[in-house]
């Protein structure tokens, strides 16, 4: 005679059941997320593990002077838009003389402002977690990460460029509206 | 001891030990969220204070957001803001790639002759130079 099932045995089936469907979902979810070694050669794993030492100070000291960089360039966007941009776009609507150009710039260079703060913390971020990989025992793994905080950077640098530009784009439209004065 | 005072003792491990494990979940948090690098490189947090002081000697000028829309005025706007171009142009291609670059690092894997290497392999005060001149 099979024994019926009571509720405890039912909800611990379930349970059991449910557990294994979590992790098997889990494992699903995560699968793609495992990194693919980067093809590096031997040569380089030799050294990087070899230059461990060495890589991982120098990796403190950008990571210092990129902080003393973003507090820089942080001041100097902030005082343009808040000191200059704005201010002028204010004075132009109240002279009833608006300047579509100068409006885009303003929102743009508000917009490239505050994703640059947003990339910088994510490339703070990456630095750090490639600071904190072996590279004596795992090259590859702190090659992988060594590319993705390049990637970052390389999105930091031209943030950069472009606020630059934007800045040099306001100054051109500024000109060309005071000799039409 | 009395069993009220060691439910007192009981109490006030209790209470620490909450408090720290909060006070540890909190900062996990924070530091994981990444606004710890923010806030670090926030001005007013600055590592050093003679960067502090010579955050405080900047030219604070600010273009008057009311008055009349004349030449004057826009000259005064132009060679204002060309002062803080001129600071930004200081920074010459900031956060350039070539810092994290295999050479730089020297993880080349290429041997390298020894009278052209360089010991310290990352060029990370170029930005940071420029900012103190």
């Amino acid at each position: 005679m099979t024994e019926r099932p009571t509720l405890g045995y039912m909800r611990r089936a379930m349970n059991r059941k449910f557990f294994a469907a979590i992790v098997l979902g889990g494992m699903l979810m995560l699968a793609p997320l495992s990194y693919n070694a980067a093809a590096i050669s031997d040569e380089q794993k030799a050294a990087i593990s070899e230059n461990c030492t060495s890589v991982k100070t120098s990796l403190k000291m950008l990571q210092k002077a990129d902080s003393r960089t973003r507090v820089f360039l942080g001041t100097s966007y902030e005082h343009i838009l808040t000191n200059f941009i704005s201010p002028l776009n204010i004075r132009l609507a109240k002279n009833n003389h608006p300047e579509t150009t100068l409006s885009e710039i303003q929102i743009q260079f508000a917009t490239k402002r505050n994703k640059f703060s947003d990339t910088f913390t994510q490339y703070m971020k990456a630095l750090e977690t490639l600071g904190n990989t072996d590279c004596t025992h795992d090259p590859e793994n702190f090659y992988n990460n060594l590319e993705k905080t390049r990637a970052q950077r390389k999105e930091l640098n031209q943030l950069s460029n472009d606020l630059r530009d934007l800045t040099i784009k306001n100054i051109e439209t500024v000109n060309k509206l005071k000799d039409s004065l | 001891m009395t069993r009220g005072g060691k439910n007192l003792i009981l109490l006030t491990v209790g209470a620490i030990a909450i408090a720290t494990v909060t006070t540890g979940v909190s900062l996990a948090v924070y530091h994981n969220s990444g606004d710890i690098y923010l806030d670090r490189s926030r001005p007013g947090f600055l590592p050093d204070e003679a960067e502090q002081s010579e955050e405080q000697n900047k030219d604070t000028y600010k273009f008057p957001e009311s008055g009349n829309l004349d030449k004057q005025s826009l000259t005064e706007y132009l060679q204002n803001i060309q002062k803080e171009m001129n600071r930004l142009n200081k920074v010459k291609n900031p956060f350039d790639e070539s810092a994290l670059s295999d050479e730089n690092l020297g993880i080349t894997g290429k041997k390298v002759e020894n009278t052209e290497s360089n010991s310290d392999g990352v060029d990370t005060n170029q930005d940071a130079q420029h900012i103190n001149d």
